[in-house]
């Protein structure tokens, strides 16, 4: 895999995420190849949306630019740095929101504060800050009133909503959301387009979208990358 | 016919105002980009099913 970044003058502007001729092979050297030459770059601030069928790579780049794989060629870059590990910066979101049963929503929102430094450390101290924090981004998404309840008592949507309050909650650079809306019914889907829409617009993190929708890619993001 | 290896192909530009509502998804400037993604995405498939076709003839 030749990797060639001597293409790009210094006049280029940087870009928050670069990919550049990235390869993954799953299962050693005959095993299979999820992706191949793919280069990507997202401006910091802007939202991008990576769209295909199922089976083309889509879930693979996210867990390569959250470093949570390592690539097998080429290279990756978020935030100027060499991507070798889990990323901290980073918020997610996946298709199944993966709230913990046992946490109320309020809890399940605020779980990242309880892992990621530099939150964690002041989390105790700073507690009516953090839990108003977490309030505000309920209330923005919709969800005022419902910190007290259990997911198991909220709808798919609703679960959903509070799935990217958990994202958003640590106040990350970059959001990757990988199918965010695909088990929900077309009508809250689109409902939740305008709700990311407008917590992008708010606070302008960079927004990786990977999705098989393409109106959903068209309607939010700035950047629509095949893949 | 595999979809894989995935690669990113397309860097449409974005012209629609923000911000976006579910009506300006049945205007027409947003139904012709997603037409034109559409588009390009079965190309990019068809190419990579030909490739591999000719691959397995050899």
């Amino acid at each position: 895999m030749q990797s060639t970044t001597g293409g790009f003058g210094a006049e280029a502007p940087a870009k928050f995420v670069e990919m550049d001729a990235v390869a993954l092979r799953y299962g050693g050297r005959e095993g299979t190849l999820a992706l191949d030459g793919t280069t990507l770059g997202v401006a910091r601030g802007e939202f991008a949306a990576v769209v295909g069928p199922s089976g083309c790579g889509k879930s693979s780049l996210m867990k390569l630019v959250t470093g949570l794989l390592p690539c097998t060629g080429g290279s990756i870059r978020v935030a100027g740095a060499e991507v070798d590990g889990p990323l901290k910066i980073v918020g997610m979101a996946f298709q199944n929101p993966t709230l913990l049963p046992w946490r109320n929503t309020l809890l399940n929102t605020m779980l990242p504060l309880e892992i990621v430094r530099p939150h964690r450390h002041r989390l105790r101290q700073f507690k009516d800050k953090y839990v108003a924090q977490a309030k505000e981004l309920l209330a923005a998404v919709g969800l005022a009133g419902f910190e007290d309840m259990q997911p198991w008592m909220l709808s798919g949507g609703m679960q959903q909503r509070a799935s990217l309050c958990r994202a958003l909650i640590h106040d990350p650079q970059l959001l990757m959301l990988d199918e965010p809306f695909g088990a929900l019914d077309a009508f809250t889907r689109e409902e939740l387009w305008g709700v990311l829409q407008k917590l992008w617009l708010d606070r302008k993190f960079t927004c990786v979208l990977v999705t098989h929708d393409l109106r959903e890619a068209a309607y939010l993001a700035d950047v629509i990358s095949s893949s | 016919m595999s979809a894989r290896p995935g690669r990113i192909v397309a860097h449409p530009p974005r012209e629609l105002p923000r911000p976006r509502t579910v009506e300006s998804t049945f205007e027409k400037s947003f139904i012709d980009l997603v037409h034109a993604i559409r588009t390009e995405i079965s190309r990019v498939r068809d190419e990579a099913g030909l490739a591999a076709r000719a691959q397995a003839g050899k």
